[in-house]
Formats: C-alpha cells, structure tokens, sequence
C-alpha cells in the first residue's frame, strides 16, 4: 500500500510524523491488507496542523490543510501519537483529549491501520 | 601507489621522526586542506602522524628552528577554517594519541590524549564507569573532546555546568618553543583533580585556536551518572513565547538542558531537502528539555515544574504542544533516535548532496535572544535559505548559544560565494546585538577586529608573542 504526502515541501510537522507512522505500518502485511479496505478521507488534526488522509484503491495520501474529510479526529499531538502507539484512547475520548468530528463508526477502521 | 611531494622540511622531520610518520603523498595533503565550511582550502606541505607527546616536540623545536607553520588536526571535521594550514607548513595529525589515562571516580575526572573521541568516552564510561557520566556535543562521536573542550564548545550539560572550557582541571602542553608545561593541579604532580588555587594558566590554551601550545592531555570533570533521564520535545508556536518559557525553566533550575530547534530542523530529520515554507499552525521553535535523577520523588518534581511552566504560560495566551517523549517520537519515526542517545552523527546536516555545512554560533545574552532569532531568520528567508536555528541556555542562563547552520553546495562557487555572503549578514547582525562567535573563524575577526577593545588584542598579541616569539602556531587564527 502506497503512503504518498502530498507537497512535501509545504507540509507540516504533523504531516512527516503521520506518513512515518504508516509507512511502517504498512510495512505489516497484516494491516496493509486491513488498509485497502478503507476508502473515505479522514482528518487527524494535532497541536494546531490538520492532515488528511484519504484512502483509496491506489494508496494512501496525506494533505495538509483544510481539506474536507468524513469524519476526524482532534487532540494534543502527544495525545495522538499515544493512541498510535496503543497507549488508549477510551480515556482521551472521554476525558475530551480526544474530540472526533463527524461519524465515530467511520473512524473505527482507521484504529486498526494507525494504532499499534 | 601515492604521489610524494619532497619537501626540505619533509626530509628533516624524517630525520627526527620515523618514515612512516612523516607523510606527503598528494591525497593526505588534500585530506588535511580543507573543512565543511565555506572557508577556502589549503594544503599543509607535509602531514606528521605524532605517537606521543615526544614526537609533537620533535616537531615544534623543528618547526621553531626553521619558522614552519604547525596546526595540530585531530579527527580533520575542522569548522570555520581554524584547522586549515592556510600558511601551508605542517600539520600534526594528533588523532593516534587516543589514550585515556585516568577515570578517577572519587575525584570525578578523567585525563586524556587529544584522539579521545565523545564516542570512545561514552563507551569506556558506559562499560567501565557507570557511575559518571560526561556531556556530548551534536559533533559526530569520532571527534576530539580535547578539541572540543580546548575550543570551549557547548553540550549537553552545558546549561548546568557551562561550556567546555570551564570544565578542564589543567593540560599538559607542549609550548612552541618545545618545553612541555602542565597546568592546574597537575603541575604540583599529584592529581588532576582542579584547576584551581593555581593562576590560570590553562586560559592561556582555551580559545586560543592552538596558537600558544600544542595540548597532549586533558584532565576534565565528570559529573554523576542519574537513574532516571527523559528528554522531551515541547511544541512553541511563537518565539517571544518560546524563550519566555526557556528563560522560566532555565531558572526553575530543574533541567539538565533546554535547546531550542527551529522549525526546519525537524523536516530536515524526516529527509525535507530544502524545507523553506513554514506550514500553516506549524510550530516556530521545539524546545527539547533533558531531565535527570536518581531519585523517583525528584525526578516527579522535575516533570511536574516542566508541565506547570507550560501551563502558566497558556495561561498567559501563549500557545504550546503537550511535553512529546522522545521515546514515543523515535517508536514512530526511528530517526529521532540521532536526538536520543549521543553522541550521535546528524547526517541529515552532513551528509547531503552538496556537502557543505557552515554556521555563524554564538554565545551572548540571552535578554536579545529574541531579536536575535527573528531577524536572522528574516534574514536567512530572504535569501532563500531554510532558516534553521539552535539555543540553548548556558550556565544557569547567564548566557545563551545563537547558532545559524546554513547548507550548501561545496562543489559550487556561487553557492559557497553566497553562504559566505549570509554569514556575514548574519555575524554583522548578531555582533551589533552582544553575541560573539564561539570558535571564531578567522573570517570573522578580520570582519570585525575593530569591534574588539584594542587593549585587548595588544595583550592577546603579547602573550602570544611571549609563548610563540616566531609565529609558528596556527598563524592567521585569533
């Protein structure tokens, strides 16, 4: 499964943390495959830089900006790193550290491609 | 088979010296002609290997005798130009005297020759003794402490315990003229434990560029090794902001190191070539803050102090991320492990097509910090350059490190033309606002000679002339 950020020269901090996380997440076939059942775009939105990841039959891409999604999340970028790296998310979504935007359910595929 | 280039000074040394440590075969001479920077190349006329510290007198009375220029090179990653034989003559390879003669654990020091290298410490501490620890630099670990520390550098305790210079208990040297001293306390012969209640005569070797003496040991302090250590990087979203919160740890008193990252650095880390455009609500600065302790309830007072600064500070409108573990950081993205655990090599800053790395560092009040880093980047923007700057309080703050890293292409004279171009700016910058370059690159004192007290350089002239009465150490440095 292709990771692909788009201009890279323009894009934030954020940006480069999520496509090394799914680039090595990818790199497990076992969630690759869970990755290209996905389609859809979904924002993560970290410390103030929002990306967007949409998923489709050719890969997935990363944007910075403003771009439209079907559902995200939003929190402290080391609150969404941690989830990536399997520290929970139940608390941080009940705790408000953690706001999603948009249908929760879309969100629960994604859980299984970003988090560890 | 290499091409050898007689020289008259060559064949005396080979007199004095063993064959094979005399060399003046083409590619070692252009091996030793030049650094990183833009500061232009010059071959020595013959390089000399030194085993010990007589093979270094050997080479100085020689050199004394016959008015030959001598540059003591150790790991040959130079900066500035200080290390380039720009009179030609010879340069003295110290890197095989790479002894440590002392750890003394109750004392908290250890001796050294000049090939030490920050990762030859880290090991021998690591394995032989974990109780203590020593600082690193973000120099590659195959290069000098003893350099680094004769050229008052910064590391990673230098907030706690200042720059390097300070922390030499004394020197063995050898003086141009060919006598062998000792400094500190080593010169009453019983330990190196101090520098002090002697005169300080191991100033008379700290920032002099190699120009009164060539140094064959070190003594330098070691501090105590910490249980529990965390570095962490803080998101700042402007600079005011930023180095508000650095001056309030700072004082807070509860961190091993504070540095400050401009936003470029991180991309860089990621493989950004040239990342000039900062995104939108990207941060300006990242703060890395390095905590230690031996004991749990502490090391909790540490983070806790870190968190409510931060607090404080939003509080107050400002804008910061959450304290990221570095341990997180380097589980998503491996290559933060070069921030992890030094000394470690930042080949995103070394190892890129150009090859050319260059700097205008400065240690100066910390109080125009902030009008430093706005209008150096401003400056570095306008020219096209990613504006990648580095902090770090010193010494509980009483200072502060101001550091522009530029990158270009060394294969490339309008390139190199240009970055020299900017350094300038910069130095000029920066100088007006009390900062002074650390290792001060030859360029600069020519830039700015007449910013110096003249009673100062009359007095810097005369010692010098007292150790090196023919100008043969490192001539054209400080």
């Amino acid at each position: 499964m292709q990771v692909t950020l788009q201009e890279p020269a323009n894009a934030h901090l954020m940006a480069f943390f999520v496509r090394s996380l799914l680039e090595r997440r990818m790199a497990v076939p076992a969630v690759a495959k869970r990755a290209q059942s996905i389609r859809g775009r979904f924002s993560l939105e970290g410390s103030g830089m929002r990306a967007v990841l949409s998923f489709s039959e050719s890969g997935i891409e990363i944007a910075c900006g403003d771009g439209a999604a079907d559902a995200g999340v939003r929190g402290e970028l080391s609150t969404l790193l941690g989830v990536c790296l399997g520290k929970g998310y139940i608390l941080p979504v009940l705790t408000g550290r953690i706001g999603i935007r948009g249908n929760p359910f879309k969100l629960l595929p994604l859980l299984g491609v970003l988090v560890e | 088979m290499p091409v050898e280039t007689a020289t008259p000074i060559a064949e005396e040394l080979r007199s004095v010296l063993p064959a094979e440590c005399v060399l003046t075969d083409a590619a070692t001479l252009a091996k030793f002609a030049e650094d990183i920077t833009e500061v232009p190349g010059h071959p020595p006329d013959v390089v000399v290997r030194a085993r010990d510290e007589r093979d270094v007198r050997e080479v100085v009375l020689l050199a004394n005798r016959r008015r030959v220029p001598v540059v003591p090179v150790v790991s040959n990653l130079n900066v500035g130009g200080l290390a380039i034989p720009e009179k030609g003559g010879i340069v003295i390879d110290l890197s095989a005297m790479n002894r440590v003669l002392e750890v003394n654990e109750a004392d908290q020091y250890m001796l050294l020759e000049p090939g030490v290298s920050w990762g030859d410490v880290r090991k021998l501490l690591d394995e032989k003794h974990p109780s203590l620890r020593f600082a690193y630099s973000f120099s590659p670990p195959h290069t000098s402490v003893l350099a680094n520390c004769l050229m008052d550098g910064l590391v990673n305790l230098s907030l706690r315990h200042g720059s390097t210079g300070s922390w030499i208990n004394g020197v063995e040297a050898v003086l141009p003229t060919g006598e062998v001293v000792r400094t500190g306390s080593g010169a009453a012969g019983k330990t190196w434990c101090s520098n002090s209640p002697f005169p300080d005569l191991t100033g008379l070797f700290i920032n002099f560029q190699g120009t009164t003496g060539i140094v064959t040991k070190m003594a330098v302090q070691l501090w105590p090794s910490r249980r529990l250590r965390r570095r962490a990087f803080v998101l700042g979203y402007d600079v005011d902001s930023t180095f508000a919160l650095t001056k309030r740890l700072t004082r807070a008193d509860v961190c091993d190191d504070i540095g400050g990252l401009s936003w470029p650095i991180a991309k860089l880390l990621f493989g950004e070539p040239n990342p000039v455009h900062r995104a939108a609500g990207e941060p300006v600065f990242i703060l890395y803050i390095d905590l230690s302790s031996d004991s749990e309830r502490e090391f909790r007072y540490r983070l806790d102090t870190v968190q409510e600064a931060i607090d404080q500070a939003r509080r107050g409108g400002a804008k910061f991320g959450d304290p990221l573990d570095l341990v997180d950081l380097v589980k998503i993205e491996p290559r933060f492990s070069k921030f992890a655990d030094m000394p470690a090599r930042l080949d995103f800053l070394l190892d890129h097509p150009g090859g050319g790395l260059t700097w205008v560092g400065t240690y100066g009040p910390v109080s125009r910090w902030e009008e430093g880093i706005r209008r150096g980047m401003a400056l570095m923007e306008e020219r096209g350059y990613p504006p990648i700057v580095v902090t770090r309080p010193m010494l509980g703050g009483h200072f502060g490190v101001l550091r522009f890293i530029s990158l270009f292409d060394k294969k490339d004279p309008a390139s190199v033309a240009r970055v020299g171009d900017l350094n300038k700016a910069l130095s000029d910058l920066v100088i007006d606002l009390g900062f002074w370059p650390y290792k001060t690159p030859g360029w600069v004192l020519a830039r700015h000679r007449d910013k110096i007290d003249p009673g100062f350089l009359a007095m810097l002239d005369r010692v010098r002339r007292a150790l090196d009465p023919n100008g043969i150490l490192n001539p054209g440095k400080w």
